[in-house]
């Protein structure tokens, strides 16, 4: 039996997939190239896009939107959190509210996000706010819940105010969830984006795959896609390296 | 600080069901005492420590420190509990500092001041590790000293060495006794091992169960430093197992 490099064995599987959809799109052209571009087509829309500038700048049109979307959902969801996952009598009175908001799929809010807001960067934004907010603030609740009681009871016999109870100890104890959250939102905004950008908007990775296919460039389209998957696949290795960091 | 508990009853509800925990408990503790709960376990020793410290509210009667009624937790009253209770997300440092950065005082200060405490307790090299880095004994150490820093009246603690092996534990209670006699706190400490509580205290108070109340209030007259092999180690150890067995 051939031991295999620890290295190689995660890009074994899509390097054999390239070769197989080569295969299949060159010599044996199994289908028309308009319904399944060749690894050859993908490369050459690639080099063209990154050349114009354009893939570029809709990955930062993409990113732009999903950070902001990202950061104002947890700069409301986060605080909130703590504050309902502290108080059974806050998160009583918030129940249903959060109960019936929060299964709606955030692209439901596409036609609202058109009339409030337009096209262009806002509507996405608030698309992708609709769509993280309520995880983290899920996350959030259920974490500050799962604070040790013994450690909340330290602190007031140690001189806490309520205040401080959720500052010092609820909100740092509740981090590793938190972060749990943030990542489950990274992963809902990035599909809230491309979604509001292949309707309201005219920019982003979304809008380029929705533009490429009109225009018959299958090619762009499988570059679209690859750019949202890596961007999610970085996403996930920064929260993995923050997660390696939280030991407790 | 004088501590006085009258006819305090306390009962649990759980699944409707009522656990008298707690009937009709009267005791007095003197200012810089030093007191064991004894006890079997379920006869409410946690439950009357939780009282005196504010944690929980009793049914009937009244806990006064000093005449005053103890409504709620305060740093006057330090309390070391029997489950680990380090904040995991804090160095040693920042642990025993917490409570003083609470205050308005300067945190070079309050680094100066932790410092101190934890020399005296030997962990003067350890302040930068995390609690997950700590022996059980460390752990409850600084526990300790987190509460002492705050310069308490008087330290609650609640089976505190409980889950150390024999020769650490009974290393923790000499330090304990130290620390009591150096700072001269009032200290109520929770156990349901005789030995332990015939070493550490000058009042044993011994408790019963169904429902939990007081059976006797044992004042002991062993002089320090003690010694586990001396007759009247022996003679009252077992006098308090009679009186715990009846
Ligand atoms: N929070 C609680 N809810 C319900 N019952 C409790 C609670 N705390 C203690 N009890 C009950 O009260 C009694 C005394 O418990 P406790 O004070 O923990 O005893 P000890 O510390 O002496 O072992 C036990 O019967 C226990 O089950
Ligand atoms: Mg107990």
């Amino acid at each position: 039996m051939i031991t295999l490099n620890k290295k190689i064995l995660p890009i074994l599987l899509p390097l054999i997939i390239i070769i197989f959809w080569y295969i299949f799109t060159v010599p044996i052209v199994l289908v028309p190239n308009y319904v399944m571009p060749s690894p050859i087509m993908v490369v050459a829309s690639a080099y063209q896009l990154i050349i114009s500038g354009k893939l570029f700048t809709h990955i930062i049109s993409t990113l732009i939107k999903v950070l902001s979307g990202l950061l104002l959902a947890s700069v409301i969801a986060i605080p909130l959190g703590v504050l309902l996952g502290w108080s059974q009598n806050l998160e009583d009175m918030s129940k249903f509210i959060v109960g019936i908001l929060r299964p709606i799929p955030p692209v439901a809010w596409i036609p609202f996000s058109i009339l409030w807001f337009g096209i262009g960067l806002i509507p996405g934004i608030f698309i992708i706010f609709m769509g993280c907010f309520f995880p983290i603030l899920i996350y959030t609740i259920d974490g500050a819940k799962r604070t040790d009681k013994v450690l909340i009871e330290s602190g007031k016999t140690l001189g806490t105010s309520n205040f401080q109870t959720i500052t010092k100890i609820i909100f740092p104890s509740s981090i590793p969830t938190i972060i749990s959250g943030l990542k489950v939102g990274v992963g809902i905004a990035l599909m809230c984006t491309v979604t509001a950008e292949m309707v309201a908007s005219n920019s982003g990775l979304g809008y380029l795959i929705m533009n490429s296919s009109q225009l018959f460039d299958t090619g762009a389209v499988v570059v679209g896609m690859l750019s949202i998957g890596i961007i999610g696949l970085i996403f996930d290795l920064i929260f993995k390296k923050i997660q390696n960091k939280i030991f407790w | 600080m004088t501590i006085e508990i009258k006819s305090l009853s306390k009962t649990f509800k759980t699944h409707g069901k009522e656990v008298f925990a707690l009937k009709d408990i009267n005791l007095k503790i003197e200012n810089k005492d030093f007191v064991c709960l004894l006890g079997p376990s379920g006869c409410g020793k946690t439950t009357l420590l939780r009282l005196i410290g504010g944690l929980e509210k009793g049914d009937n009667g009244k806990i006064l420190e000093d005449e005053k009624l103890i409504t709620k937790p305060s740093k006057e009253r330090g309390f070391v509990f029997q489950q680990y209770s380090l904040f995991p997300w804090l160095t040693v440092l920042d642990n025993v500092t917490f409570g003083l950065d609470l205050g308005n005082d300067s945190k070079e200060e309050n680094i100066r001041r932790a410092r101190t405490y934890l020399k005296s307790v030997g962990l003067e090299s350890s302040e930068n590790l995390y609690p997950h880095e700590l022996s059980g004994g460390m752990k409850q150490r600084v526990a300790i000293i987190r509460s002492l820093v705050n310069k308490p009246k008087t330290l609650l603690m609640d089976e505190p060495f409980s889950a150390l092996d024999i020769q650490n534990r009974h290393k923790l209670q000499e330090e304990i006794v130290r620390i009591w006699k150096k700072t001269e706190k009032t200290i109520i400490f929770v156990t349901h091992d005789v030995d332990e509580a015939v070493f550490l205290a000058d009042h044993i108070v011994l408790m019963g169960r169904n429902p939990g109340h007081i059976k006797e209030v044992y004042d002991s007259k062993l002089s320090r430093p003690r010694s586990r092999n001396s007759e009247e180690f022996l003679a009252i150890q077992s006098h308090i197992l009679e009186g715990l067995e009846s």
